[in-house]
């Protein structure tokens, strides 16, 4: 034989792969999914090799939740050039690995070199490939797929010669596979390895006879009867390694079973129904392999890759996600709602660049050129192989481009003032929580030891607020709707439980949500996030409480991982340095005596894919005409009026003018004017949710349109219900502007006079405790009343309380009910309904309700008694009195007026809190509305709210026996400090309703001012 | 955890298993006998804290066997063993700093390995070098009522951090609008302490204590007034029209307590404010040196406004009221014209043009629009469909007037 060369394919492909990946990467890894939370693992066992427990998120959790290898090589490498450069080192590792991976499979699969180097060369611009490190992050899954390429051949020859060489070396690969990714070996045994025994069996089988017809099923049982041994020898082995590796994780999965409700996943969608998924998950990583499944099929299903063939159409079909039923059977419902279906596509396309690397070949320089070229012309064999080259680089490209055209992940943000913060005045001894930072949260865990109780690894949630809820993560609630939006109404209503203090907002959306749940802004950081505190949270204790593992564990999570690249190197090294310097003989492995037999039957498969291509296009087609009859906004009355609501929903005021009537004068500067000076929930505040037009009147140029929207906000949902008038020129539709407002302020310069507030803190410049003369007195509060009710079958308990202090107060209530042994059941605060931010003798009504993480036990909910807590501190922001209701009179069960402003600060949000009374004028319940409109400087705001209980609560105890405020009990307080308190405004605030179960209401105005002055 | 602990135990009990077999060869040569009246050390006696340390020497003692002296000590931070020393023929026990320099009653035991041998205990007094003098005043802001006390409490220390004895004579002194007393008290238990009564008046109350020659820093308690009394109000507008587009503002006497302090800016007073056919108006303001200053907007329609102002449980204005009178006093007749319906130009008290955005009821028939005046006037297109010619009934309502007519739509 020869001396061994080069093979010039595999080093143009390691290479291109080098270049194209390793300059792209440095602006699309940082933006991925996943590959910031893999730089949180590395910083922590660059921080703490052996020990497995991270405080930083979730309260605390444990990393062996997630096979450590490839976060250890970045936590290892980082100790030479930082976190981000282990990160792109470890990328570029995975990278070679990848492509020297399909390049060792598809020798086992096609026996050729040339071939093998196609397909390395086409695994370079692979859009799977692409996808996953570009576009998802996901580094350790790409290392565990890349490994088990190399580990494949290493089995071939063991099953096949028995070497027991190949046997150690398959063992190696795979233990490191194991470590690097726990689900690549899992599944891979099943879709790469089983079809791989089926392979050597079929190889087998053949020496025993003459030709691939005659091996018979006879023969093939044979054949597997006598390879029995080995291939139970090398599962069992393989078993003890998946096991053995990463026991410590198993352990963990064992004592810590994921309780967590299915978060919905993109994959799982039915790709038809929801096309953005359809084109994330399957066009996409498909790309131009979608051409060519009719060559793949056909070579697959020939008998020695039969196996192969079965399971690609197995890994095809799990890859459609929820578009049919087939792999929700498949898989059961319980795999199917935790498992993420896109790595099947990942896995399935892996699958197919052996047999693309074949095709390419036989286009380019084999017997399928020759066919072309004398049916066709050389000519348009060139040209039609250039255009598909171009196709399949240009996929490649625009799915690395892909997060910067749809960016899935908010800009960057400069990380270093947030550090700095917690850094300062010994912030980081609470928690934090970040909201609208996107997948840059875990950077930020990754650089301060702060911790938070969000995090971005749901498996190791514990923490039960989170597991029962479908919600990726609290940072970005807003984006899973009402049910995102209440888990993080739980965390900002109860901050004191997870000692939960700073809050930085990069998403104005959540301010009011802020606002209203007793939380006050505290400074602009100056990359534009603002710092949000609650007042009155107890730092965290020195020492936190953790799940301990028994050192043994520590031991091997810390050693074996990284002991098995060691082992496997040192086994491989001899055949890595004989094939990398092509020193020696040139060296063939066993598989290379299976050429395939290629049949001449050009015409059936030319055929087919013709058809196939041309029902693609087809498909292709129907889907850019549907896209365009959707998409061409003006066409209808309906699409105007849908892209009008989507241009105003995403801000682009351009656009949504651009649909305005041009002949109804109303230019731009003009619409901008008025975007201006509309503010509030429902203009600045809301995500629209749905819409739904009503087209009526069509009568030739005009129509009308009824739009019903449904709209998220961070306090409610709101449903809207407009009318458009619509006028058709041209063939185009537009939208008739609507009258404005034509109310003019009273003044033409405001000018108020009001008190504000600065508290020092501490007044020496030291990182000392604060002195005891620093600290402020506790506001005295002093509860008026309180009430445990019961409405159907909720409880809540209503009050009023004053703050009786000659100094502004933040007050936050907690409720405690208790059962008739006085045992503890549920514990809440008041969570919106309740003025937080009190002036000196100022009151408010509040109500604590008690949601379904208040109880303490689910099954029992029967109180009987409550207590109150009230805990208050010194306030001096958000004390601004904007909004007065005026000209309020009641009609059945709609409450009419109008809100004046008569102060110089824009009231964003304002808040109206109803107080229900009976005849005694005692309290019965208490509700929060919200107008939806902001109220600008000395405007009115007309609102029209409806009075909502239609239902008289049943009070079960009416006491202040057991009320406490500071620690002191209210009785004291009120002998103390107001002990000939007088009715005084109490009949005034009443309003008396009529025909109603109640006889009297009250209200009190508390508004968010978003952009103070 | 306890998975751990038993590991470690298992560990220990290996560790000592092989210890036990590898000593097993060795004779063992350990001593058991009693040299009881061997050792004598000079007893301490009571004396003052020291930074130093304290020696307790050997007065007789076998070198040889110092090894199994142990010196156990108690005190007032808990227990320590302590070993002999010997140096150049002198045996002793140094007592340590951390133990030396805290007084308190300190027992101390001689022992020889288990056996006991002479026991007794010292007191460490606090020394003569003062060191600081540390204050606590609460609360930091009192009511200026007789209801209302704080409370000043001394703890001076010496130059170790110890408390000074009982009947140390310290000097509380508190000062309030030049006023100064100065208290003389005797230490208790450590402390010296005295409440002192809320001045009737507003103002800074600072107090300071001194100890022989050293002094505390200086802590302030704010006294704040008591609860208001009922107080006033009256109203300022520029015309008493109801145009729907002036201010009026309320504003209310100076608010003081009982003592006649003012009330502290930014206390919340509430305005409540009903008209004839029972609609309500609500505002707030929170006071400036006692003055609260509400602005409410002219109604749009003549009333009789009845106001007054509370401080919710504590004290209110009597009631006020305030009329407003109407702007206007004839609608002007409707026009139709160009299939558009025309109500103005509505005008003002002193014939001006309303000012923008007043609401003016259209009602053609059953139909009705509620539509907002713009220079003076309001329009509204009809619907040749809707309304075909002839004539209707048009009733037009606002500012308080109401008129029906009939009208020819053609």
């Amino acid at each position: 034989m020869a001396a061994s060369r080069t093979n010039k394919y595999l080093i143009t492909a390691i290479l291109l792969g080098i270049i194209f990946h390793g300059t792209s990467m440095f602006y699309t890894l940082e933006r991925t999914y996943d590959a910031l939370i893999h730089l949180f693992f590395a910083n922590h066992y660059s921080m703490s090799w052996f020990e497995p427990w991270n405080y930083s998120w979730y309260t605390g959790f444990t990393v062996m939740g997630y096979p450590p290898l490839v976060h250890q090589s970045i936590g290892a490498l980082s100790h030479i050039g930082g976190l981000k450069f282990g990160m792109f080192t470890v990328a570029l590792i995975g990278v070679v690995l990848f492509i020297t991976g399909v390049y060792r499979f598809t020798q086992v699969l096609i026996p050729n070199k040339k071939v093998a180097g196609y397909a390395a060369v086409l695994a370079v611009f692979s859009s799977s490939f692409v996808e996953t490190l570009h576009i998802f992050g996901q580094l350790p899954s790409i290392i565990g797929i890349s490994i088990l390429l190399h580990t494949l051949p290493e089995i071939y020859i063991w099953l096949k010669t028995g070497s027991k060489g190949a046997f150690f070396k398959s063992l190696a690969l795979l233990a490191v596979t194991v470590c690097s990714h726990h689900v690549t070996p899992i599944f891979g045994m099943i879709f790469f390895i089983f079809p791989l025994i089926g392979l050597v069996l079929m190889d087998a089988s053949r020496e025993q006879v003459n030709s691939d017809k005659e091996i018979t099923f006879t023969v093939f049982l044979k054949t597997f009867w006598k390879h029995l041994k080995r291939i139970l020898l090398f599962g069992g082995s393989s078993l003890v390694l998946i096991v053995g590796c990463i026991l410590p994780y198993w352990i963990n999965t064992k004592n810590n079973p994921i309780t967590q409700v299915p978060i919905p996943h993109g994959s799982r969608d039915s790709f038809i129904e929801v096309t953005s998924s359809g084109l994330v998950f399957f066009v996409i990583p498909w790309g131009i392999l979608l051409v060519f499944l009719p060559y793949f099929f056909y070579r697959y299903y020939s008998k020695r890759l039969l196996f192969f063939g079965i399971f690609f159409t197995l890994l095809f079909i799990l890859g459609t996600g929820g578009t049919t039923v087939i792999p929700r059977y498949m898989l059961g419902e319980n795999a199917f709602n935790i498992l993420t279906l896109d790595r099947f596509t990942l896995w399935a396309s892996i699958m197919a660049l052996p047999v693309f690397g074949e095709l390419c070949y036989r286009f380019v320089e084999g017997d399928y050129k020759d066919a072309f070229q004398k049916r066709f012309g050389p000519i348009i064999h060139r040209l039609t192989g250039g255009a598909l080259a171009m196709l399949f680089i240009l996929i490649g490209v625009f799915t690395i481009t892909l997060g910067k055209f749809r960016p899935s992940q908010p800009d960057t943000i400069n990380m270093l003032p947030i550090v700095n913060f917690l850094n300062e005045d010994d912030h980081d001894m609470w928690r934090y929580l970040p909201l609208g930072f996107g997948d840059q949260m875990a950077w930020l865990s990754a650089q301060t030891s702060a911790t938070t109780v969000d995090g971005n690894y749901h498996s190791a949630r514990r923490l039960p607020e989170l597991t029962s809820r479908a919600v990726e993560r609290l940072e970005n609630s807003k984006y899973q709707g009402l049910e995102g939006i209440g888990s993080l109404q739980q965390f900002l209503t109860v901050p004191e439980k997870y000692h939960l203090k700073y809050v930085f907002s990069n998403d104005k959306f959540y301010d009011p949500l802020l606002y209203f749940t007793g939380w006050h802004r505290l400074s602009l950081l100056e990359n534009g996030i603002m710092v949000w505190e609650k007042a009155g949270i107890t730092p965290l204790p020195s020492l936190l409480p953790k799940d301990d593992v028994p050192l043994f564990q520590k031991l091997l999570w810390g050693i074996v991982p990284f002991s098995t690249v060691f082992i496997a190197i040192f086994l491989l090294l001899k055949s890595m340095w004989s094939r990398s310097f092509k020193v020696g003989k040139e060296y063939h492995p066993i598989y290379f005596s299976f050429q395939p037999v290629r049949k001449q039957n050009y015409r059936v498969i030319f055929i087919a894919s013709a058809v196939w291509a041309v029902i693609l296009t087809g498909i292709i087609l129907f889907g850019v005409y549907h896209f365009y009859t959707a998409n061409a906004t003006q066409a209808s009355a309906k699409n105007l009026v849908t892209a009008y609501y989507d241009a105003l929903d995403f801000k682009e005021f351009e656009r949504a003018h651009s649909y305005i009537d041009p002949e109804s004068d109303y230019d731009i500067s003009q619409f901008m004017l008025e975007i201006s000076t509309s503010d509030g929930l429902l203009s600045s505040y809301a995500k629209m949710d749905s819409i739904s037009v009503k087209i009526v009147e069509e009568k030739g140029p005009t129509a009308l349109a009824y739009v019903a929207a449904n709209w998220v906000t961070p306090l409610k949902l709101i449903k809207t219900n407009d009318t458009l008038s619509l006028r058709k020129d041209k063939g185009e539709w537009y939208i008739l502007p609507k009258d404005i407002d034509p109310d003019i302020p009273p003044d033409q310069l405001v000018i108020e006079s009001a008190t504000s507030f600065y508290n020092h803190g501490k007044r020496k410049i030291t990182t000392q405790k604060t002195h005891h003369e620093d600290v402020l007195k506790q506001p005295v509060i002093e509860v008026l009343s309180a009430k445990l009710v019961q409405l159907d079958t909720t409880y809540a308990i209503v009050g009023e309380l004053q703050n009786v202090d000659n100094i502004p107060s933040d007050v936050s209530v907690t409720g405690i009910l208790y059962d008739k042994e006085n045992v503890e059941i549920a514990r809440f605060n008041a969570k919106d309904v309740i003025k937080h931010k009190l002036l000196a003798k100022e009151t408010t009504p509040y109500r604590i309700d008690f949601e379904s993480i208040a109880w303490v036990d689910s099954e029992v909910i029967e109180p009987v008694n409550f207590s109150i807590q009230v805990k208050a501190n010194v306030a001096t922001s958000d004390l601004y009195q904007a909004a007065a209701p005026s000209s309020v009179k009641q009609e059945g069960a709609i409450l009419d007026g109008f809100l004046f402003n008569q102060s110089s600060q824009a009231a964003t949000i304002p808040q109206l809190l109803i107080s229900y009374y009976d005849a005694e004028g005692g309290l019965l319940w208490v509700d929060a509305q919200y107008v939806d409109e902001s109220v600008r400087q000395q405007r009115k705001r007309p609102f029209s709210l409806s009075l909502q209980i239609n239902q008289i609560p049943k009070v079960l105890s009416s006491s202040l026996d057991n009320v406490s405020v500071n620690g002191l009990a209210n009785s004291r307080i009120s002998a103390k400090i107001v002990p000939n308190r007088n009715d005084n405004g109490k009949t005034e605030s009443l309003i008396e309703v009529t025909n109603e179960l109640y006889r009297f209401i009250s209200i009190t105005t508390n508004s968010y001012i978003g952009n103070p002055r | 955890m306890i998975k751990t602990l038993k590991h470690i135990k298992v560990s220990i009990l290996f560790v000592l298993g092989v210890l036990l077999m590898a000593c097993s060869n060795t004779p063992k040569t350990v001593s058991t006998t009693v040299t009881t009246e061997r050792f004598k050390i000079e007893i301490p006696r009571d004396q003052q804290v020291s930074s130093n340390g304290i020696n307790v020497n050997f007065k007789e003692y076998k070198l040889s066997q110092l090894e199994s002296i142990r010196f156990i000590v108690s005190g007032t931070f808990g227990t320590s063993v302590l070993k002999p020393t010997e140096d150049s023929g002198l045996a002793r026990v140094v007592i340590p700093s951390e133990i030396s320099q805290i007084a308190g009653q300190l027992e101390w035991i001689l022992m020889e390995h288990e056996h006991f041998l002479e026991k007794g205990d010292f007191r460490l007094m606090p020394t003569a070098s003062l060191g600081t003098v540390e204050n606590y005043l609460g609360p930091r802001s009192i009511t200026a009522s007789k209801r209302d006390n704080t409370m000043l409490v001394t703890v001076p220390t010496d130059s170790l951090d110890n408390m000074l004895p009982d009947d140390t004579a310290i000097s509380m002194n508190h000062q309030f609008k030049g006023q100064t007393v100065k208290t003389p008290v005797k230490l208790k238990a450590g402390f010296g302490w005295k409440r002192i009564a809320a001045p009737l008046v507003t103002g800074r109350l600072s107090t300071g204590s001194t100890v022989g020659v050293i002094s505390s820093k200086e802590l302030v308690a704010d006294v704040f007034p008591d609860i208001a009394q009922d107080f006033s109000i009256n109203y300022e507008r520029t015309h008493p029209f109801a145009d729907g587009n002036e201010l009026m503002s309320i504003k209310t006497s100076q608010i003081k307590d009982a003592q006649g302090n003012i009330m502290t800016d930014g206390t919340l007073v509430n305005f409540f404010i009903v008209d004839e056919k029972n609609n309500h108006w609500q505002t707030t303001s929170s006071t400036i040196n006692g003055y609260a200053f509400a602005k409410i907007l002219h109604p749009e329609l003549p009333c009789t406004l009845s106001v007054n102002a509370v401080i919710k449980g504590m004290a209110e204005s009597p009631k006020m009221t305030v009329d407003f009178k109407s702007i206007i006093t004839e609608i002007p007749k409707a026009i139709f014209d160009n299939s558009t319906l025309k109500v103005g130009p509505l005008t003002s008290y002193l014939g001006q043009l309303v000012q923008d955005g007043v609401e003016v009821e259209l009602q053609l028939n059953e139909t009705s629009w509620i539509l907002l005046t713009k220079d003076g006037y309001v329009s509204q297109e009809l619907d040749s469909l809707k309304f075909p010619k002839g004539t209707y009934s048009l009733t037009v309502k606002t500012l308080g007037l109401e008129s029906t007519y009939p009208i020819t739509i053609d």
